[in-house]
């Protein structure tokens, strides 16, 4: 008797706590949010994927004109650097010609949704504040972002108690596995703006380039008919891609998707060849999968399950004469089923 | 004189012998194992010697066989499944007995059966409560152990910061089942199939894996490049 009354107490205890978990974990990506907004601060991290490490310099700052300045770099191989003058993004890379685009998303390997609206993957993401440790020599406090349902995967973040900065993030399975991790290894958060970033400011960046050719949705023939909930498309077109061979440019059908945390690309394209068995690599958390199936070759890249991949490949259709006439609509419904 | 010995033995517990040191006496440990108050002195010594040294084991067990023996002279409950056992063997053994029609020893052995069967009666109605008891006891203990891990754990999430996850083991072991020193890793059941005839099949698998290798790699650019360029569909 005396047992199960404590036991019942227990239990109404862990109850209310799981509760209180979830809403501390949000408000602890608040935090995140905001501080990677707002402080002014220095670090460097490391990607680790396919058992190699990436090391990359990050700097951030509010100018005295409250303009946002944001460095990425690269630190092995080539050049490889991201600056952001408030709405202007500059990707300096070693294929190509430096060149800016005018957007609020910055291509780096810490998810843009973290800099955002945290509510937005609310419908497809739990979050559960699980307990405190130590990383990088500071308290942090462990907030997973668990995908609700088994076609993507989970995120798990180490904010610092201080200033709710990014100390630490891993992206697991459903069953555990560990598919690639951001280790911070410095972090200085300052009053003043750091050296490299009064820099920035006072130089040019390279011109914005216009995006004509994307501009406008193209009608396109095929669509996708099954994508996790949540998905939406936020791009299509038609492009070359370049198949690393000769010039020789294959035109393909590209749709782009994304739940606020994990972007898909889908690729249509007519194929010679008749059939070709599924291929696939991973590249840490992201694969690419490839088919040809009765002439049509598929490709879909994303951070999601391979078996997720192969269900989107397989549901592409031939889009109806009907459907054709609303495309922006059609992938809106693509997106819902 | 008492004192004395106490001293003594102290000594002797901080390692010094009778051959080193005039206050340990010579047949000091031949009285103590003769005498039990020493004895005991000897064990608290020892005891005392641990907490100061902070060596004391989680659970305190002050004397084991003090324990055991009271425990073994408790436990007469395992009787209970040989009567049943035996009460059984005796039946088969009677009616061996009826059958080989030895009638002088039949009641003889009748009148063991009986009684034989009153003992066993009590035996297993004690031996009933118990096992009903003890599982009880059992489960309850459990239960509130298990209560208690889930305080536990709870409380060293809060306090000591260690999540209840295995992600300390796997982050010393980074992307195990991914590896692979080159940036991709690779599999198509086409690949794998002409493993078998690999000879002949070699410079073509090389040449197709290339192609495959080319593909995927595009595609893997492109997407990272179109993310770049972000959305049309405001």
């Amino acid at each position: 008797m005396k047992f199960s009354a404590l036991l019942l107490l227990l239990l109404s205890v862990n109850v209310s706590a799981i509760a209180a978990d979830t809403e501390s974990a949000k408000l602890w990506l608040e935090q995140l949010s905001k501080s990677l907004r707002q402080l002014n601060f220095t670090t460097s991290f490391v990607v680790v994927k396919n058992n190699h490490a990436e090391p990359y310099h990050w700097l951030h700052g509010i100018a005295e004109d409250s303009q946002e300045l944001e460095i990425f770099s690269r630190l092995n191989g080539p050049r490889r650097d991201i600056l952001r003058q408030g709405a202007i993004v500059s990707y300096i890379e070693p294929e190509q010609e430096p060149y800016s685009i005018i957007s609020n998303d910055v291509n780096s390997p810490i998810p843009t949704i973290f800099r955002g609206d945290i509510s937005a993957i609310e419908d497809s993401y739990r979050f559960i504040s699980v307990g405190r440790s130590r990383v990088l020599g500071r308290v942090a406090q462990l907030v997973r972002i668990v995908a609700k349902d088994k076609y993507r995967y989970s995120y798990w973040l180490w904010l610092d108690q201080q200033t709710g900065l990014l100390l630490k993030m891993a992206i697991f399975t459903r069953q555990g596995l560990l598919l690639e991790q951001i280790q911070f290894t410095h972090l200085e958060v300052s009053e003043q703006l750091s050296e490299n970033l009064v820099q920035l400011q006072s130089s040019e960046l390279p011109g914005v380039i216009k995006l004509n050719n994307q501009q406008q949705n193209k009608s396109l023939s095929w669509q996708v008919d099954w994508l996790p909930q949540g998905f939406a498309v936020i791009k299509s077109n038609q492009h070359q891609l370049n198949n690393y061979h000769q010039g020789d440019d294959k035109a393909v059908e590209f749709m782009l998707f994304s739940d606020g945390l994990v972007e898909i690309s889908v690729y249509v394209s007519l194929s010679h060849e008749k059939f070709r068995a599924p291929e696939y690599a991973s590249d840490g958390a992201t694969i690419i999968f490839n088919q040809i199936i009765q002439g049509i070759e598929v490709g879909v890249v994303g951070a999601i399950p391979l078996a997720t991949a192969k269900k989107i490949a397989e549901s592409i259709v031939a889009v109806t004469k009907m459907k054709v006439s609303n495309n922006t609509q059609r992938g809106i419904k693509g997106a819902e089923r | 004189m008492s004192e004395f010995k106490s001293e003594s033995i102290s000594a002797l517990v901080d390692n010094y012998s009778p051959s080193t040191d005039d206050s340990v006496s010579a047949n000091l440990v031949d009285n103590m194992l003769k005498d039990e108050h020493l004895s005991s002195t000897w064990q608290t010594y020892h005891l005392i010697g641990d907490v100061l040294r902070d060596e004391v084991p989680q659970s305190l067990q002050l004397d084991l066989s003090k324990t055991i023996s009271a425990a073994i002279a408790l436990e007469a409950t395992i009787l209970s499944p040989n009567s049943s056992t035996q009460a059984f063997v005796q039946q088969d053994a009677k009616s061996d007995d009826s059958s080989s029609a030895d009638n002088v020893l039949l009641p003889v052995s009748e009148t063991v059966q009986n009684t034989n069967t009153v003992i066993d009666a009590s035996m297993r109605f004690k031996a009933k409560v118990s096992s009903f008891v003890k599982p009880m006891g059992q489960v309850a203990i459990a239960a509130s152990a298990a209560a208690l891990m889930i305080v536990g754990v709870q409380n060293n999430v809060a306090e000591n910061s260690i999540p209840v996850t295995p992600s300390q083991v796997v982050q010393t072991m980074p992307l195990t089942g991914y590896a692979n020193p080159v940036s991709f890793t690779m599999q198509s059941p086409q690949g794998e199939s002409s493993q078998q005839n690999k000879k002949v099949l070699n410079e073509q698998l090389a040449g197709e894996r290339a192609a495959q290798q080319r593909r995927l790699h595009a595609l893997l650019k492109d997407h990272n490049q179109q993310v770049k360029l972000g959305s049309n569909i405001k």
